[in-house]
């Protein structure tokens, strides 16, 4: 418990310098509006005279997208520009002298503006959804609380892989490739821009292959009630399991990273 | 230095080789560059030992890009040495930086430990939980902290809004707010004036004295030094030239003096002063300033003061110690030759 | 202008020599840019395994549009993308290095730094107008490859205007580190599309506001011979003056208040 406080403070206080980037909460809002309405306009085409696409009709569609912009936003990509900020000007040096574990703390800090940014953007962003554009609510109370399970999973996923990527500063001396690379490919496969039941076999069987599915597909497909209730157990064991991975992936890397640190500067 | 207790910090051989690539100029330097690369390995540190003692204060100097910030970095588990052992307080540094962690207190000059949107009180309230200080160490040391370096005033302003002093005597209090065994700082008083230097000075002293903590500083500016530390290791291109007390360096410089004349004709180059005896070197000369370095022991004051007023038309003479500025320079031009 | 033409060609080279320094993430930029035009367009490619059209627009015609929207953005990645780099300038305070210097200062912020994974988004572009034009029958020719041409150089100073203004609001919005360039480049994304299957204000905005239909659907327009659209087409020089104008207004109202302001 006295371990878990240190921790949280890390949490608190990033939560305290998100909370003063008013602006940006603001901006990250507008733009996930826009965001939901461009993919709103595009969907309400392709619907055009069509009753079902994929497995969706329209207005399932229309829950998706709002959805999993949520999920998507409730992870941003900060995790891993900002470790490779760190190391770039050398203040990782600070984190070094802390009586801290690198990772753990991390992910801490990172909980600051899922909760500010990602939380609070995603409520509003849904909020809308429900007030204009009549998206449905979870399938049911339980698929309501497994979404809530399986959404966490999904933000320790999606730390997991920001921080190997972030880790990669290390020994790319800049990043931002691996970074866009990572996020190309993730709102690709994670069913993030489009669901996953539009993919032709092949691509499907790949996009289940890769963690990045378990990010978003698995908790929507979840709170849409599209899996029987017996299989959830398999989705959330499944993300588990890429939890576990990943986060063991993280660990290793940095026991190698930080041998290998040179620090910029002073 | 009494020899009972154990060295807090020893190494032996420690070495630190940085990698560098090498570039040629212009953009077909640049392109050959992205196909093939050759390095250079730099030597930043070069086979250093030294044991510290608790409650030790050490002076660790040396030139720009001597390898003192280098070695720090080993010292405080930031960096994994290419050779040779370090063990603080009986753990090795970069293999285990939690531990390790909870021993040591830094300040890096350039660097602020405390995040620049919120309220330094933040900051303090952060170590507090992630150095898990009790309570009541902690309301203690505030306390101290707020009435010796005077930041009681500052705690509620954002980082960002500090200048460059307080911003320092904030990192510096929270550095020691753990009451670590160890401080290591690099450069705590680059860039601040006279008043804010002495405040962190008496700080340092005073810490040290009550809890014997032992200190390890870096620094350019000598006063630092010679007010706070007792024991000064000197290290040149990451060797190190010099090792032991600071009186002891005095000691051997105290028979030093330097002369300052002030004549009145109008000096020039080639009017050198003639017939000096030996141990006496000219360390400047033109305009109407004559600056001597001499060595009591090897020549007699009255006499050069005597040869001078018989060449020139003296206004002024100054006689002074010799600083421990220059003894340094000296060390590090020629070495500490027993 | 000499002069700023070759202090732009030596401030280019070093900026792009600081990026082969890293040659991992120079080879890996240029990766991931490619990457994001593929994924982009295999969205689309995924979307019509299920339809036959998007509202009237074949899957070539939507290449074609997305293929010619990555040229401008290439090309003022490539030489234009300081304006970037202003919200971290001020932060820092290194603004001011910018401002001792004799010229102007949106010249010096705008050469400040060359991504050269900007080559990623031209070649990608190339090749699917390349793809698309080979199912459309679009022939290539110098009359062809000139008006091209023009459009890019238009559609690129477009960038630079539209960039410069959303950039500027840092001038305003210091502290909260906000970057108002992510917002605009948002929009952006919608114009990889066909501009009429926007419900009409989202039409007027990314044609009016921010104009970046000026850069992609237009040109494409031209070129797929649709004839409702060719006033559209002439005005692309007009909203690019037009727009850097503003963008050069705006710029020093901004610098004047960091100016004033300056700490
Ligand atoms: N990250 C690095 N990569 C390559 N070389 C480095 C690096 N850091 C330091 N060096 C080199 O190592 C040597 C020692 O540097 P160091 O920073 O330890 O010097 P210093 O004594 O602290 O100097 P200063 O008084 O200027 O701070 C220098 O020659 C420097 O160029
Ligand atoms: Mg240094």
């Amino acid at each position: 418990m006295k371990r878990l406080k240190k921790y949280l403070i890390l949490t608190e206080q990033s939560l305290q310098v998100a909370m003063t980037y008013r602006v940006r909460f603001f901006t990250t809002m507008v733009t996930g509006l826009i965001q939901v309405l461009a993919l709103y306009y595009i969907w309400k085409v392709v619907y055009a005279g069509q009753k079902s696409l994929g497995g969706y009709t329209l207005s399932e569609m229309v829950t998706y997208i709002f959805i999993s912009y949520a999920v998507r936003n409730l992870y941003t990509f900060n995790t891993e520009r900002k470790i490779s900020e760190n190391i770039r000007d050398g203040s990782v040096i600070i984190d070094l002298i802390r009586p801290l574990n690198y990772q753990l703390a991390r992910f801490f800090e990172s909980l600051g503006s899922v909760i500010f940014e990602g939380i609070l953007v995603g409520i509003i962003v849904i909020a809308v959804g429900f007030g204009i554009f009549h998206i449905k609510g979870p399938a049911s109370f339980m698929y309501g609380t497994l979404f809530a399970i399986s959404l966490t999973f999904s933000v320790l996923i999606n730390f997991s892989l920001s921080y190997a990527v972030g880790l990669l500063s290390f020994s790319t001396t800049s990043i931002f490739g691996f970074i866009n690379a990572k996020r190309f490919i993730s709102n690709f496969l994670s069913g993030g821009l489009i669901p996953l039941t539009f993919f032709p076999p092949w691509l499907h069987k790949i996009a289940f292959m890769l963690p990045f599915h378990a990010m978003v597909s698995s908790p929507i497909s979840i709170y849409l009630g599209q899996i029987e209730a017996y299989q959830i157990a398999n989705v959330l064991l499944e993300q588990l399991f890429w939890v576990i991975i990943l986060w063991l992936a993280g660990y290793f890397m940095w026991a190698w990273a930080s041998r290998k640190i040179t620090i910029h500067g002073g | 230095m009494s020899s009972s207790p154990p060295p807090i910090i020893s190494v032996r051989n420690l070495t630190k080789e940085y990698k560098i690539a090498r570039r040629t100029e212009g953009f077909i330097g640049a392109v050959k560059y992205l196909f093939s690369r050759k390095y250079d390995t730099v030597r930043a540190v070069d086979r250093v030992s030294f044991d510290i003692y608790p409650g030790e204060l050490v002076g660790y100097i040396g030139k720009n890009g001597a390898g003192k910030s280098t070695t720090i970095k080993m010292l405080t588990g930031v960096l994994v040495p290419t050779q040779g052992e370090v063990k603080v307080n009986g753990i090795v540094p970069y293999r285990d930086r939690t531990k390790n962690g909870q021993n040591i207190g830094v300040v890096f000059g350039q660097r602020t430990q405390m995040k620049w949107d919120i309220p330094v009180i933040e900051s303090f309230r952060l170590m507090k939980e992630i150095y898990q200080i009790p309570p009541d160490i902690y309301k203690q040391n505030m306390e101290i902290f707020c009435d010796v370096l005077d930041i009681g005033s500052l705690l509620a302003k954002p980082v960002r809004k500090l200048s460059l002093g307080q911003r320092m005597k904030c990192d510096l209090a929270i550095a020691f707010l753990h009451n670590p065994k160890i401080i290591y700082l690099d450069e705590p008083t680059i860039g601040l004036d006279i008043l804010v230097k002495e405040n962190i000075r008496s700080f340092i002293k005073t810490m040290n004295a009550e809890r014997n903590t032992t200190v390890i500083l870096t620094t350019h500016d000598l006063n630092d030094i010679d007010s706070i530390c007792q024991r000064a290791i000197i290290i040149d291109s990451g060797k190190i030239v010099y090792d032991g007390s600071i009186d002891a360096i005095k000691a051997r410089f105290g028979t030093h003096k330097v002369l300052h004349i002030e004549v009145k004709d109008n000096l020039r180059q080639g009017d050198e002063v003639v017939q000096l005896p030996a141990g006496v070197t000219v360390q400047e000369f033109g305009e109407h300033r004559i600056k001597l370095h001499l060595n009591k022991e090897a020549a007699s004051l009255a006499e050069v003061i005597q040869t001078l007023i018989e060449q020139y038309n003296i206004v002024d003479i100054s006689i002074e110690d010799v600083s421990i500025e220059s003894i340094v320079k000296q060390i590090y031009q020629e070495g500490w030759h027993e | 202008m000499a002069r700023y033409i070759r202090l732009y060609w030596m401030m280019w080279i070093q900026g792009i020599q600081a990026q082969i320094e890293y040659k991992s993430s120079f080879i890996i930029g240029n990766v991931a840019t490619i990457l994001g035009q593929v994924t982009g367009i295999a969205l689309v490619w995924v979307l019509f395994q299920k339809i036959g059209h998007l509202n009237g627009w074949s899957l070539p015609e939507i290449m074609l549009i997305y293929g010619i929207a990555a040229l401008p953005y290439g090309f003022f990645e490539l030489f234009f993308n300081g304006v970037w780099s202003l919200n971290r300038y001020i932060r820092m305070g290194d603004f001011d290095r910018l401002l001792v210097r004799p010229g102007s200062s949106l010249f010096f912020i705008l050469a400040d730094q060359p991504m050269l994974h900007g080559l990623g988004n031209i070649a990608t572009g190339t090749v699917i107008i390349l793809l698309a034009s080979r199912q459309l029958d679009i022939r290539w020719d110098m009359c062809n490859l000139l008006i091209l041409g023009f459009m890019v150089a238009w559609g690129t100073l477009i960038y630079i205007s539209i960039n410069t203004i959303t950039a500027c609001t840092s001038f305003w919005f210091v502290a909260s580190g906000t970057n108002f360039l992510y917002l605009g480049q948002r929009f952006r994304d919608f114009t990889v599309y066909p501009l009429d299957i926007y419900a009409s204000p989202l039409r007027i905005l990314l044609t009016w506001v921010i104009p970046f239909a000026f850069t992609s659907f237009f040109p494409s327009t031209y070129f797929l011979d649709r004839d409702d659209y060719r006033v559209f087409v002439y005005l692309i020089p007009v909203i690019a003056v037009l727009f850097f104008g503003i963008a050069s207004f705006v710029w020093r109202i901004g610098v004047n208040r960091y100016e004033s302001t300056g700490s």
